[in-house]
């Protein structure tokens, strides 16, 4: 029901990279869509290392891209370095990273938001969240401004009650510089949102020209850069270098006599932390017989003078934070601008959220990004990509899209954060995937790029060129199937004589061998007409097959159950089931069969009862 | 649970010397049958449906015959759950039973969990809901009897190395994914060789104990039963007069037994494994922390609880406590002990019915009453008894079941990384014999895996 009339659609609340994603997908899905940000100059702001990727995280980059998001594309843009990590090897595990000019990506970023139809940027800082009736939300900011929408996002990342922590000081903010916001806090409180805390926290920078780098060892980018967007052009670029150097012996002595001053000590620094991310001082308590640590040494743009210390992060008092990094090798003359911090937060319980981000509790209230408990651009940028397509699919009335485990990273990270106790900040790593094989980096586009299409978020040009590369893969695959190779030909002449005996083989039964490339079998095959990426493509399908169709009936099986909905139960009530069984449910409200056989303390003979659970509520319609 | 698989399960309890029929329902099972069932002429599966054949049962693997059973065959849809079902009447006792389900389960049939082949009906629409739900209750008091059992093996010997062959391979899955996930951070890798003796050490050392196991099946367990009570109620005087010989240490002084005493007796023909526990009370010291904690592990393994009163004393407020806790399917008996003194115990009449039903009254002193105990604990068990036997046996099959899953998964790990496969293909394999012989689901393994990294390697840049 919509009789009364809304100023939007969609308002989304915070222009980090989840609400960049989340605003520009709605936009582009043709829903009426006004942008919050407290600070328009700091849109889709890097307050942590500029860097976008990493293993497991460009994955997600990767599939933001193929369903119409923004972050890649943005950050083949704003790179100043970028390289394939994993390159040695399986093409499963294989990702991007990118160095990316800070201010360059906040800045594309804004004017991609500026030249969207439908979207509207306005700084300003939202104090209160209200229901409006059925119709949807108020929402009111510290200029006194009031608008409504039929949905909310809120993406604040960090800023929920943040609280920055050096040494023994520590004050409301939620980034460096910036204030936090507590009305949202307390909004979404009102709103029956239970919150949790966590804590996270960056290394200080120093100025560029006082670093020595002439003592460290240089980190390229690769020559033959691949890009992040399936769309970018592949023409060549400039980097800049890296640089990589070691803690010693002096660093670790500097910080063993003031470990007392560490906030981690004396439990100043006392929320949750990520365990992937240990400031030094953590690292040297725990990891005591390592005499060194590495630190990376990355530019954070183009031209703005600083130098990220990747692997020194801390909160120590700032005398401190001086000393340490001028007991670094090639740091000894470096000259800090920013001390390292960590900071606190509020963030939303994830299981309060439905996989399409939405609130449970108040229908047309999403959270995307930070807020989650998540970590990282990619993950947040993940997240509100997602919640921006389903609130506009919300709008529109159809049907919501959910992703599963088994067609892409995004489908792991939110089933995960709503199915998991999270106590951690989450971060994403490609061993969270248990379908790895298939959910490559290289095939996104691929897996995901109809799905865009569906939603009008990928150009009609743009998926016929993706179902190109799909008939291509299939016919070289083919080919491959169709074409007798004779065996001795191709392996070296060593092993010439156990080869000739094989005779002819076909050529995608040699291909399964490990010593054999596609490469070699090209001028055998006359693969020529084949593009190389499809013949990569082709090589990994087919070096992969067996390991993939295990996983297939694996997901197949999976589907079924995850197709079987669990209405709105009340758990506590089932009694045949473990008490155990009937807390958790009740805790996680599982919407499928398929999710509450992940829940920890759920057993197979749970899951039984609850399908004949399920099958009586629907037999009772 | 996933309708494309095929289930068996033993379907009556497994006596000693009685019959069991291994029963299969599914796609595969008469293809199953046909591997299983030496017939003169044409396969069983060819026959109609609702006929019994005699037949030999071989073990494909290795064409050892295992019995002489009765076959019937039951067509889709025309069977309890709608899908073809085979019944495999063994009647010459508990080995040829096992044997039978273990060679099924090598042809690629799952066991079935508790109710499943009932909940396979339901769904079918082949029963309706009274029964459904009147056959889960029964259910879930199995599940509950086969947690323990399986707590209980988990706890045994063939449990505890399992338990380290999990956790070797956690640490080589680790070092595999850090080796992925963790590329750019300043880690040590592992080395190819040292990833495939890793494996073959792995996989001879499940070799060995599958082996053990299958030696050394012991499909008669005892009956579990933990001894508690406060301190000096008689618990270990108890004991040994129901052993007839002075195992425990006994003293006036509270706090005697501080570890469990186990010991092993025949109650009117039936084994009982007894376990003397230290004094129930608040601990005064670590050691007795310890005691507290291990009591509390037996009582959850345990099938019986025997709790022991002082009658020579008033109520203590440990006694109600103990009364009062709650006790899940495991069976109680009472004992008011040292009944030669002048009895000052008064129970409340409140007393749960799962507690006033047996109450024993004793003398660990004189011995008497002792009988009665003995006889009480038989009444008890004499008609669950078999299903408690059940469920250990079905454990026992399904712990060998998952060590030789596991075994393949393994073997197929190690061709793979001797193929020169990746890291990514090496783990996903690793992470199967994980989950199989953890038997938990594939994103909890993923957990431990990332914790163990985090343990292992400084990982933070
Ligand atoms: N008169 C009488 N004394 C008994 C009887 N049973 C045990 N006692 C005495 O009670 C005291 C405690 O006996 P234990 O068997 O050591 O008691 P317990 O419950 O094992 O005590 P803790 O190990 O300390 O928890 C000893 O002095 C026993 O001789 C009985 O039936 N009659
Ligand atoms: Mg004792």
């Amino acid at each position: 029901m919509t009789n009364k009339k809304t100023d939007f659609d969609i308002i989304v609340i915070g222009a980090g990279h989840a609400g960049c994603e989340a605003s520009l997908a709605a936009a582009r899905m043709g829903c009426k869509v006004l942008l919050l940000a407290i600070n328009v100059d700091k849109i889709a702001h890097m307050p942590c290392n500029p860097s976008v990727g990493g293993i497991g995280k460009g994955q997600l980059v990767r599939e933001i891209d193929a369903l119409g998001g923004e972050m890649a594309r943005n950050a083949d843009q704003a790179m100043v370095q970028i390289k394939t990590l994993n390159g040695s090897k399986g093409p499963a595990v294989q990702a991007l990273r990118a160095q990316a000019d800070r201010r360059k990506y906040s800045w594309l970023m804004k004017r991609s938001l500026l030249e969207v139809e439908n979207l509207t940027l306005r700084q300003g800082e939202v104090l209160e969240i209200t229901k409006d009736g059925s119709a949807g939300f108020f929402v009111k900011s510290s200029d006194s401004q009031s608008y409504s929408a039929r949905k909310v996002i809120v993406a604040t990342g960090t800023f929920l009650r943040g609280e920055i922590v050096i040494g023994s000081t520590s004050a409301p903010g939620g980034r460096a510089g910036e204030l936090p916001s507590n009305g949202i806090s307390k909004a979404l409180k009102q709103l029956g949102v239970e919150l949790g805390r966590f804590q996270s926290a960056t290394p200080p920078r120093v100025l560029e020209h006082s670093v020595d780098t002439g003592k460290m060892v240089v980190q390229p980018g690769d020559i033959d850069p691949v890009r992040f967007s399936f769309e970018s052009a592949k023409r060549r670029i400039k980097q800049r270098q890296c640089y990589l150097t070691y803690t010693g012996e002096k660093v670790h002595n500097v910080i063993k006599k003031n470990l007392h001053l560490s906030p981690i000590k004396s439990g100043s620094v006392s929320a949750k932390g990520p365990r992937y991310c240990p400031s030094i001082d953590r690292k040297i308590m725990n990891f005591p017989d390592r005499k060194r640590h590495p630190v990376f040494v990355e530019p954070e743009g183009w031209r703005n003078h600083e130098m990220y210390l990747q692997g020194l992060t801390t909160s120590m008092p700032i005398e401190v934070q001086e000393k340490i990094i001028n007991s670094v090798l090639g740091l000894e003359k470096a000259i800090m601008i920013r001390p390292g911090y960590a900071v606190s937060y509020d963030y939303v319980l994830p299981h309060q959220l439905k996989k399409t981000l939405e609130c449970f509790l108040r229908p047309g209230l999403y959270t995307a990004g930070q807020i989650n408990g998540t970590s990282g651009y990619e993950e947040a940028a993940a997240q509100g990509l997602m919640a921006g397509i389903n609130a506009a699919l919300a709008c529109q009335g159809k049907e919501s899209l959910v992703l599963d485990r088994a067609s892409a990273y995004i489908g792991v990270l939110i089933d995960d954060l709503v199915t998991k106790e999270i106590d951690e900040p989450y971060r994403m790593f490609t061993s969270r995937a248990e379908y790895r094989l298939l959910l490559r980096s290289d095939n996104a586009d691929l897996r995901l790029a109809p799905i865009g299409h569906s939603l009008g978020l990928i150009s009609d040009e743009r998926m016929s060129r993706v179902e190109k590369k799909r008939q291509g893969i299939e016919a070289c695959i083919a080919k491959l199937e169709a074409t007798p190779v004779e065996v001795a030909g191709l392996l070296d002449p060593i092993e010439g004589k156990r080869a000739r005996k094989e005779g002819r083989l076909r050529a995608k039964v040699l291909l399964k061998r490990p010593e054999v490339t596609i490469e070699q079998l090209k001028p055998i095959v006359r693969l020529g007409r084949f593009s190389k990426e499809i013949r990569r493509q082709a090589e990994i399908e087919i070096k992969y097959e067996g390991y993939i169709k295990r996983q297939q009936s694996r997901i197949t099986a999976q589907k079924q159950f995850e197709k079987m909905e669990l209405p709105d139960i009340d758990f506590k009530q089932i009694e045949a089931m473990s008490s155990e069984a009937r807390q958790k449910l009740d805790q996680v409200k599982p919407r499928s069969l398929g999710q509450a056989s992940r829940i920890a303390g759920v057993t197979p003979a749970d899951i039984s009862i609850l399908m004949i659970y399920i099958e009586q509520c629907r037999k009772s319609l | 649970m996933l309708f494309d698989e095929t289930i068996v399960a033993v379907s009556t309890p497994t006596g000693p010397g009685g019959i069991g029929i291994v029963r299969l329902s599914g796609s595969k099972s008469f293809s199953i049958i046909d591997r299983l069932a030496k017939t003169r002429n044409e396969p069983i599966s060819s026959k109609k449906s609702h006929t019994t054949t005699l037949a030999k049962i071989i073990d494909p693997q290795t064409d050892e015959l295992i019995d002489e059973a009765l076959i019937t065959i039951m067509r889709s849809p025309n069977s309890y759950t709608r899908e073809d079902i085979v019944e495999i009447n063994c009647h010459s006792g508990a080995v040829p039973i096992r044997k039978t389900l273990e060679a099924a389960l090598n042809e690629g049939a799952r066991l079935a969990e508790p109710g499943e082949f009932t909940h396979r009906a339901f769904l079918s629409g082949r029963i309706d809901l009274t029964q459904a739900q009147a056959v889960m209750n029964l259910v879930q008091a199995r599940s509950e009897a086969a947690g323990r059992a399986a707590a209980r093996q988990a706890d045994g010997h063939v449990g505890k190395k399992i338990e380290l062959l999990r956790k070797g391979l956690i640490t080589l899955a680790a070092e595999l994914e850090a080796a992925i996930d963790f590329a750019d951070e300043d880690i040590e890798s592992i080395s190819p060789e040292k990833v495939s003796h890793a494996l073959k050490k792995i996989i001879k050392e499940i070799e060995e104990l599958i082996d053990a196991v299958s030696k050394g099946k012991t499909l008669d367990r005892g009956i579990l039963a933990a001894i508690i009570g406060r301190p000096n109620v008689g618990k270990s005087s108890l004991l040994n007069a129901v052993l007839m010989e002075d195992k425990a240490i006994t003293s006036s002084q509270p706090g005697t037994t501080r570890d469990i005493v186990e010991a092993q007796v025949q109650l009117e023909g039936i084994p009982v494994d007894l376990q003397d526990t230290a004094g129930w009370r608040d601990p005064q010291d670590d050691i007795e922390k310890l005691g507290l904690e291990k009591t509390k592990k037996a009582i959850a393994e345990s099938d019986l609880v025997i709790l022991v009163l002082d009658g020579s004393e008033p109520l203590a407020q440990e006694d109600q406590d103990l009364l009062d806790l709650p006790v899940k399917s495991q069976h109680c008996v009472t004992v008011v002990n040292k009944n030669d003194l002048p009895r000052k115990l008064l129970l409340d009449e409140r007393l749960s019915a799962s507690r006033a039903d047996h109450i024993v009254s004793v003398s660990a002193r004189s011995g008497d009453g002792i009988d009665l105990l003995g006889k009480t604990i038989a009444e008890i068990f004499g008609f669950s008894r078999e299903a408690e036997g059940h469920e250990a046996f079905l454990a026992s099959v399904k712990q060998e079941n998952n060590l030789k899953l596991a075994k393949r998964n393994l073997v197929e790990a190690d061709e793979a990384h001797g193929q020169g496969f990746g890291e990514e293909v090496v783990s996903t394999l690793i992470k199967e014999a994980l989950v199989n012989l953890g038997e938990v689901i594939g994103t909890e393994v993923n957990e431990e895996i990332i914790k163990e990294i985090f343990n292992r390697f400084c990982i933070g840049k």
